[in-house]
């Protein structure tokens, strides 16, 4: 806590990471800390909102609340993440994905967490939900060796499947010319596969699939 | 949504492919990612009433925590009739007070807190109504919704060959069957309250 009281005696009005963090933890400066964490992430958030959701700003400010609803959550219960900024823009970016998944599935359950896993984080995971934090730590390492042999692979598949960028915005976030750009997706792709296929989590559902599909 | 300009895969690999990015956005995003994100996207000014709409989050949020750790602390299971008692608690209202003053009938609100009520029987505006002269929170009410199903999700097949009987060795509650018994099929019900707890939540999202 210290450097939450460092930051309240010199009444400074830019919060750092950490002391957003630890002032969630804390009750007492919990409300302060949600809206320095919101003055200073907002804007950002609700900037890329607003893009995933193609300018429609009424649902960017919907997803924006929900978002940090989220956030307030469970930084009041968890340790703090590796890095704020970074999970902050997961956070939104993945409540923004499950809303546009619920629309196109509208199934009431789908995606559904029960409230004790989540909110309360006691109860023991259900075997469903163990095997979907298997898959997703299979996936998160296909992504470091993804970016241990090139980052932009990693950016350029999360640019377009997760922050919903069409190729000219990539192209002029990135710099890299549109004409190179499908190739570089491209080979995004196959390393991802390949990589994936290493990984024997999914590869034995891949195998799955296989002797699904067998007659 | 997304351009795909590049060549279609193999069978086996757009299978894997589609779990892969349905699975990306999962685990926190890259550093790269998140700085290029950035800097590609602009930030405009929160509006007043968007900054006054994040205070009733924050305020709404505390409110949830609070009731996950009064549920913990009395082993309760989450419903949305626990959570409505919850927040009349919390306002110091009584059932009798919270009908008068949301103008709902007494018994309808006393079923809905007993868990006593169907989707099919919850009305979206009366509930938005409530919700909302309580202070509670949209999300926690979706999550909570699927409670309010009734129905059983299965139903056993019945036929004059079945045979369903208590099993007095296979455990409290489950149902010792014959070998050759027919599987239990969903039982419609179900999935129509499953469709109704859809409508319910479509509904409040638009009455918010």
């Amino acid at each position: 806590m210290a450097t939450l009281a460092s930051a309240e005696r010199a009444g400074s009005a830019v919060w750092s990471d950490d002391e957003i963090c630890a002032g969630m933890r804390d009750p007492a400066h919990r409300e302060r800390a949600f809206r320095a964490l919101h003055v200073q992430y907002g804007p950002r958030l609700l900037g890329l909102l607003t893009r995933i959701c193609h300018g429609d700003q009424d649902r960017a400010e919907d997803l924006l609340c929900r978002s940090l609803y989220k956030a307030y959550v469970h930084l009041a219960q968890s340790p703090a993440p590796r890095s704020l900024r970074a999970w902050l823009y997961t956070v939104a970016t993945r409540t923004a994905l499950d809303e546009l998944r619920q629309s196109a599935h509208r199934d009431p359950l789908y995606h559904s967490v029960p409230l004790d896993e989540e909110l309360l984080q006691t109860a023991a995971p259900t075997e469903e939900a163990g095997s979907a934090m298997g898959l997703d730590a299979a996936v998160g390492a296909v992504l470091l060796e993804l970016e241990a042999e090139d980052p932009r692979y990693r950016t350029l598949l999360e640019m377009e499947h997760v922050g919903i960028c069409d190729r000219g915005e990539i192209a002029a976030a990135t710099g890299i010319e549109r004409k190179q750009l499908s190739q570089y997706l491209k080979r995004a792709r196959a390393r991802f596969l390949v990589l994936a296929r290493q990984q024997p989590v999914l590869a034995a559902l891949e195998r799955g699939w296989t002797a699904e599909d067998r007659p | 949504m997304m351009e795909h300009d590049t060549e279609p895969l193999e069978p086996n690999d757009e299978r894997l492919w589609e779990l892969l990015t349905s699975c990306l956005g999962n685990e926190e995003l890259g550093a790269e990612t998140v700085s290029t994100l950035e800097a590609s996207t602009a930030a405009p000014p929160l509006s007043p009433g968007l900054k006054s709409r994040l205070g009733r989050v924050a305020r709404q949020a505390e409110a949830d925590l609070e009731f996950a750790t009064t549920l913990e602390k009395h082993r309760q299971r989450a419903t949305l009739g626990s959570y409505l008692t919850f927040l009349r608690g919390k306002a110091e209202w009584t059932v009798s007070e919270t009908a008068k003053r949301v103008r709902l009938e007494f018994q309808w609100l006393a079923d809905l807190e007993r868990d006593a009520l169907a989707p099919t029987e919850i009305p979206a505006r009366r509930l938005a109504e409530l919700l909302k002269r309580l202070k509670g929170s949209l999300e926690m009410v979706e999550r909570l919704l699927p409670s309010t199903i009734q129905a059983p999700r299965q139903i056993a097949t019945s036929g004059r060959d079945s045979l369903y009987r208590r099993g007095s060795s296979t455990g409290q509650g489950r149902w010792s069957e014959p070998p050759d018994a027919p599987p239990a099929q969903e039982n419609p019900e179900y999935r129509e309250q499953l469709h109704a707890v859809e409508r319910l939540r479509e509904q409040l999202r638009a009455l918010w």
